[in-house]
């Protein structure tokens, strides 16, 4: 049977998106992200609200307040009240009805005490306080001025002379975005993990794969899973975005210090990105539908755990953000099998030659290539094998035989 | 040499898994518009012949040939002349029954309205129209083996392979789905199909081959293979007490005799043996209360050549 070359690409392309229609829900997707809002909400609005309606003060009588001048900023909750004489039964009694909030003794400045009822939340603010008052009293007595003590804390200064171009250390905001790459990398291994091992393992449960395998030859439709199935990993990555943006924005409405870390601005770097992405989709999609197609029943077969492999190249791009410019980067930027997170994160993070990517990216290529051929092989032998596992020795026979 | 009416010839295939033999150098061609069924017991090679045909397998050996289209110097089909309904039946549970049908008949060749007009009017036609953006999940199996036929034909194809097309539905659905096929065969579509159900495939088939153990038993119309089958006719009796039956074996117009009950006897005449001398020695020696007389069927057919090729390979 066959369908000519111009009809397999065609069918390909059917199948792309049949795969992708298959498990692709708008409907879920706005809700994941009204809920990501709604979620987002709950937590600022909240926390928001939460905290406007608990800004009473808390009185703190102070004994001795002379002893230091403690300065609190305008914001803080603790409200001073000055008692020049000690403490009294009146007072511990006011403590335990929890009218005030505690007794501060200032007997000298290395002799302070404190009486609460149980630790306060304000009790770091405090401490930083009389801290500071206690430092400038000791300034004071040292005859040392604020200048002189900063100039006997300050590092030794380096003046660095490079003799190549050095790019500049990378900047936290650099760091979170590689590392928000590189989390999003092993999510949409996760998503094409989930997805192909459900839809090729389901198909052979059901048995549809021989009504398929009479219709398309397996090569038309493993390209067609994988393609689809990559696409779709992608589009749920969007909607992880969106709605991480949607939970950022949020944030920032009710103040809450979050930003969008915008380090990543070149197109350049977006392009490199985005080709090494879909690269490295494409090579674990392969992957996955390979060793799928092999299970005879996921929930008993051991090769289920197979599956899982893809995430260890992902997450050693992760020690990346530490030292990116390390040999063992450097190596790991051309192993196909690591190079498509590993060599994103650099990209972020450091500066790589156009060689070193174009290299990287046609060592990658080839990799899925060879890759694909020897999926497709084990993917049209095993999706017909029911009852029964492929053993590997079968299937590197397969491999052999079919270069022959 | 092709017969100008062969839509597919198979030379001499053979198929081996493992030690088992599956198909032994078989030959046998199927001709243009015809009904032929592919009968065996279980085991006797049929599906890893289907397989064949269907592409979905390779012969170790032998050749096979489709002549579908005339114009065409090809003889590998292309997937939009072939019908497939797998005796492993299995389609989308979760996905609407119409999307299903009309990425089948996208993945067949047909553009997708075309594809998804031809569904309508076969859902119509099995009375499913109503049920088309149902999951397939919600359908009773009958149902659900309707769809799946559908999926096998919705495209037109000109030779459709139907394994088991009657299994899973009552009499009333077996006789709808045997009016169909030869429906589809009145249309131009060649079948052929492998079933277990002797009297339903004697009514539609144009032919025959009959297989045991992966190779050919009997071949051709279904009169020739009556006519070949050493009995002429069946006859059986109904007497009041247990017959003797040796008596009725040792006469000369007596193929085989076979005790149905207590009372009941079938006894297979040889051809061109005179019932009426069989009938005088057995009233002579029984109390007759009926006599029946019966063609012989395809499926009296089957149990005698099997039971003497089982019996052949043993000695």
């Amino acid at each position: 049977m066959h369908n000519g070359r111009n009809s397999q690409i065609k069918l390909t392309l059917e199948v792309v998106k049949w795969e992708f229609n298959r498990w692709f829900k708008l409907k879920d997707q706005i809700i994941t992200l009204l809920i990501s809002a709604l979620i987002s909400l709950l937590i600022f609005g909240g926390k928001a609200l939460i905290e406007k309606f608990s800004d009473d003060k808390v009185e703190l009588v102070i004994i001795n307040s002379g002893v230091l001048p403690i300065k609190l900023s305008n914001e803080s909750k603790i409200e001073l009240i000055k008692k020049e004489f000690a403490e009294t039964d009146e007072q511990k009694k006011l403590l335990a009805k929890k009218e005030i909030g505690g007794i501060l003794i200032l007997n000298d400045i290395d002799n302070i005490e404190l009486t609460v009822n149980k630790e306060p939340a304000w009790l770091g603010e405090l401490q930083k306080a009389l801290t500071s008052a206690r430092q400038q009293i000791k300034l004071k007595q040292s005859n040392i001025s604020q200048e002189q003590l900063k100039n006997i804390f300050q590092q030794a200064q380096i003046k660095m002379n490079y003799t190549e171009t050095k790019r500049e250390e990378s900047s936290t905001g650099e760091k979170v975005s590689a590392g928000i790459f590189i989390g999003l990398m092993l999510l949409g291994v996760f998503f094409g993990l989930s997805y192909q091992f459900v839809a090729i393992t389901g198909e052979k449960q059901l048995r549809i794969t021989e009504v398929i395998a009479s219709a398309i030859s397996p090569k038309t439709w493993i390209n067609g899973k994988i393609l689809g199935i990559s696409l779709l990993s992608i589009v749920l990555l969007v909607t992880s975005v969106l709605s991480t943006v949607v939970f950022i924005i949020v944030s920032s409405i009710f103040r809450s210090g979050w930003s969008i870390p915008l380090s990543i601005t070149n197109p350049l770097l977006i392009v490199a990105l985005f080709i090494l992405s879909i690269s490295g989709f494409l090579l674990w999609n392969t992957f996955f539908s390979a060793i799928a197609a092999t299970i005879n029943d996921p929930n008993t077969s051991a090769r289920s755990s197979l599956m899982m492999v893809p995430v260890i190249p992902v997450a050693i791009a992760f020690y990346a953000l530490g030292d990116p410019d390390s040999l063992v980067m450097k190596i790991l930027s051309f192993f196909p099998l690591t190079s498509s997170p590993v060599l994103s994160a650099r990209l972020v993070l450091t500066d790589v030659s156009f060689i070193e990517i174009l290299l990287s990216l046609i060592l990658l290529i080839v990799t899925i290539w060879y890759l694909r051929k020897a999926a497709g092989i084990i993917f049209s032998l095993s999706i017909l094998m029911y009852g029964k596992e492929p053993s590997w020795k079968e299937i590197s026979k397969w491999i052999r035989e079919s270069r022959k | 040499m092709k017969n100008s009416d062969e839509i597919l010839k198979v030379d001499s295939i053979r198929k081996q898994f493992g030690k088992i033999t599956a198909v032994n150098n078989l030959s046998f061609s199927i001709n243009r518009g015809e009904i032929f069924a592919l009968l065996g017991p279980n085991g006797a090679g049929k599906t890893t012949i289907v397989r064949m045909l269907m592409d979905i397998i390779k012969p170790d050996e032998g050749i096979i040939e489709f002549y579908l289209n005339e114009n065409k110097n090809s003889r590998i089909p292309l997937a939009s002349e072939l019908g497939y309904l797998p005796e492993e039946r299995g389609l989308y549970q979760e996905i609407p029954i119409i999307k299903t049908l009309t990425f089948m008949g996208v993945i067949r060749g047909m553009i997708k309205k075309q594809a998804e007009k031809s569904a309508e009017e076969w859902l119509e036609k099995l009375e499913l129209y109503e049920r088309k953006n149902e999951k397939l999940s919600t359908l009773s199996k009958g149902n659900q083996q309707k769809v799946q036929f559908i999926s096998s034909v919705l495209h037109n194809p000109s030779f459709a392979v139907l394994d088991e097309p009657f299994a899973g539905f009552d009499p009333i659905n077996q006789e709808a789905f045997l009016m169909i096929i030869k429906e589809l065969r009145d249309k131009g579509t060649t079948i052929l199909l492998s079933a277990h159900q002797m009297h339903l495939v004697e009514r539609i088939a144009d032919r025959v081959l009959l297989l045991n153990n992966g190779k050919k038993i009997a071949y051709g119309t279904v009169d020739e293979i009556k006519k070949d089958f050493s009995s002429g006719e069946k006859i059986i009796i109904n007497v009041e007490s247990i017959p003797d039956l040796s008596l009725l074996q040792n006469d000369d117009a007596v193929e085989k005799v076979e005790s149905i009950n207590d009372t009941e006897v079938k006894i297979f005449l040889k051809q061109n043996k005179s019932l009426s001398g069989l009938l005088n020695k057995a009233a002579s020696n029984y109390t007759i209360t009926s006599v029946e007389t019966e063609h012989i069927s395809l499926h009296d057919i089957f149990i005698e050549r099997i039971s003497k090729d089982k019996g052949e390979s043993n000695a």
